[in-house]
């Protein structure tokens, strides 16, 4: 059997960047604590052989508190089912933060297995004028210390040849920090007044002692002018007022450049479609294989294909201001508001993954302590505006919102639009949160101290790679599901005759239910397709619509489809009422089978994930339809 | 022309059986402890 060794250490101290360098992986990082929630495995190859690493969620402490702390304290006591026992453990510590970060490190000494200690983050630690003694510092803990910078592979090599140590059985086991008596095995806290007596109280002064003692004389700290500054923004950053202004500003920069910045790329993809549409139509001989391979296939696949630089560019900006430590400014500013609904901070971290996707964002929720929390949180998390959601905005946003822009093209209406669908689900969470925990899981507020990691310039290197995963995926969804959706779409539509489909048949038969919404059973059907995967609803309307992208000349075939579709008495289908009653629906609908399959595994039941899909689809068939009527009782956007 | 219509069915037909397979996967999915999520799966190669 492989020997194994655990990474672990106190939230964001770079442990996940490390086991990336060492084993060649790329594990999500990200400069928030909290990213890591599962552990990962990896492969070091060293000339004593292939070790396992073990990546592991952040802890405070080994005695667990939530479901990814529990992970982490079964896998070091090995416990963990299908984990075998460790042959040794790298603690990663900050080591501009040590004093908070050996409390940790003194409960793994005790554990009895081999143990390294890695520095982390030591150009943090001197940009703030930390210097560390770092010989000193191993001979007072009695296991080797390794000071690193992570983020550059700085120290990897000294790292890896102490794994060689663990691995040939050279690293003693650390005696123990010796903090209880042997005999009452009660803590030596030196304190016996009344307010300390109980346990956890005289174990946390205890290992603070310890610390005290251990850190006593080898740490030097020279006041810095750098840390002041990252103070004080955090102070603009964090404030009330000026902190949301900031916020709202970055947001809407953001989507608007989504769409200034994506247009030409889109444009230059949605040429290559049509192109590859004409092509195909020059030579193959017309039947229904022709009208399969355009319409269904590149018709419906190219339609969504062509969303892919605006995903790439939303992935860039949210891993850019994640990676500066921007994110976790932002987490910040919620916990106030979060604190009124009855959450805390700590449940913004998932909300806020899950506007890349639910999915991780459902999984994050596993440092939520307090499992009703941690179930308000999971069912809140999907009215997020996923990425999947955002070709459907962009499409009808560009299609029905006029493109003004102020400040030479810097802040835009249609961003304004597209920040405000992405508000949206955020905004109709709140008050979802504030009924969930008066009702059916009631519980106090819990308290949050969240620690702000510091300010970073990112890596180009992370940020780039999280949007290439993403595209990746996007392709790769668009290869398989969608083009398979794309298909059974097509053949309904197609058979038995063109007139007088399948597709048409079942729309017709639906048309009362969406007609309240304002949709025709074309935009019916489109989204009812769209529940396996929402991007689906672009190719079925591609489909739906007839848009036949050979004969197109124009670079905005469905685009152009929607602006000219009528009703059948002639009247204009698609207004700005239409198209935000649809926008509507799918900001707040659970169209995602995945996100449906990951909240019954996470809450192992079916009762809640069915009540997400539930609430969320009455919810968003209902803010559909209220903003459908009222905007045309008030002749809006008709 | 027949030919055409064999290979449009065979193309049907596989898409069905694809989209149901997902569907399939995400249920079984759901019931299993796997981390293998489709957004997750870029992660996990172990
Ligand atoms: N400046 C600096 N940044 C680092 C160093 N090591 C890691 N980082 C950055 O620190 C942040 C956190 O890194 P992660 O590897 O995600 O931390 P983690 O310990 O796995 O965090 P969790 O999984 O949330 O517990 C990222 O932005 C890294 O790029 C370092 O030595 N120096
Ligand atoms: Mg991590």
């Amino acid at each position: 059997m492989k020997p194994a060794i655990a990474f672990l250490g106190n939230p964001n101290t770079g442990k996940t960047t490390l086991f990336n360098a060492l084993t060649g992986l790329r594990q999500q990082v990200g400069n928030y604590p909290g990213v890591t929630v599962e552990r990962k495995h990896g492969q070091l190859t060293t000339p004593h052989g292939v070790v396992e690493l073990i990546d592991l969620p952040g802890t405070y402490s080994l005695a667990a508190q939530s479901p990814d702390e529990e992970v982490v304290a079964n896998v070091l006591r090995g416990h963990q089912k299908g984990e075998q026992p460790l042959s040794g453990v790298v603690v990663i510590v900050d080591a501009s933060n040590l004093k908070r970060n050996l409390y940790l490190v003194s409960q793994v000494l005790e554990v009895g297995l081999p143990t390294i200690v890695v520095l982390n983050m030591m150009d943090i630690a001197k940009r703030r004028g930390v210097t560390i003694d770092v010989t000193a510092l191993e001979k007072r803990l009695g296991v080797p210390v390794i000071p690193m910078k992570a983020n550059v592979g700085g120290g990897v090599t000294q790292l890896n040849a102490a794994l060689m140590q663990v691995v040939a059985g050279q690293i003693k086991i650390p005696k123990p920090v010796g903090l209880r008596d042997p005999e009452t095995g009660k803590w030596q806290s030196g304190r016996t007044d009344a307010c300390g007596d109980h346990p956890i109280a005289q174990e946390a002064v205890a290992r603070y002692n310890w610390i005290r003692g251990v850190l006593h004389g080898i740490v030097f700290q020279v006041p810095s002018t750098r840390s002041h500054f990252s103070d004080r923004l955090d102070k603009v950053l964090t404030h009330r007022v000026w902190g949301t202004v900031i916020f709202v500003i970055v947001m809407l920069f953001m989507f608007q450049a989504i769409y200034s910045w994506a247009g030409p790329l889109q444009d230059m993809i949605d040429n290559g479609v049509s192109a590859l549409g004409e092509w195909v139509g020059s030579w193959m001989p017309s039947g229904v294989l022709k009208d399969l391979v355009q319409d269904g296939v590149i018709g419906g696949v190219g339609s969504v294909l062509v969303f892919l630089p605006q995903i790439v560019f939303l992935f860039l900006f949210i891993a850019f201001l994640e990676d500066c430590g921007y994110m976790a400014r932002a987490a910040f500013l919620m916990d106030r508001l979060f604190a009124r609904i009855g959450l805390s901070g700590k449940s913004f971290i998932p909300m806020l993954s899950s506007f890349a996707c639910a999915i991780p964002g459902v999984m994050a929720t596993r440092t939520i302590e307090n499992r009703r929390d941690r179930f308000v949180t999971i069912l809140v998390s999907p009215l997020m505006s996923c990425s999947a959601r955002l070709p459907v905005y962009t499409l009808l946003i560009a299609a029905f919102v006029p493109s003004v822009t102020w400040m030479g093209g810097l802040l835009g209406f249609q961003g304004a639009m597209l920040f405000a669908m992405h508000a949206l689900g955020f905004a109709v969470a709140i008050p979802i949160v504030w009924i969930l925990k008066r009702t059916v899981l009631k519980g106090a507020t819990p308290p949050f101290v969240m620690e702000l990691p510091s300010y970073k310039m990112p890596s180009l290197k992370l940020v780039g790679w999280r949007a290439l995963d993403r595209a990746k995926t996007f392709v790769q969804s668009a290869g398989t599901i969608i083009l398979a959706m794309s298909v059974v779409i097509w053949a309904l539509s197609y058979f038995p005759t063109a007139d007088h489909n399948y597709f048409a048949m079942m729309g017709h038969a639906i048309e009362p239910l969406v007609k309240p919404l304002g949709w025709d059973w074309r935009i019916g059907m489109s989204v009812l397709a769209a529940f396996p995967a929402r991007e689906v609803v672009i190719a079925a309307m591609a489909t739906s619509f007839n848009v036949n992208v050979a004969d197109g000349d124009d670079s905005s075939g469905i685009l152009q489809a929607l602006q000219n579709a009528t009703w059948p008495d002639g009247a204009p289908l698609f207004g700005l009422a239409v198209a935000m009653s649809v926008m509507i629906f799918f900001a707040l609908c659970c169209q995602c089978g995945a996100t449906v399959a990951i909240i019954r595994r996470e809450t192992n039941s079916w009762k809640w994930a069915g009540f997400a899909f539930a609430y969320m689809t009455i919810l968003a068939y209902l803010a559909a339809a209220i903003v459908y009527q009222v905007m045309a009782y008030f002749g809006v956007g008709i | 022309m027949t030919a055409q219509f064999v290979i449009v069915g065979v193309v049907i037909v596989g898409a069905v059986v694809y989209v149901s397979c997902r569907l399939w996967k995400e249920w079984r999915h759901s019931q299993s402890g796997c981390s293998h999520c489709p957004a997750n799966h870029l992660n996990s190669k172990k």
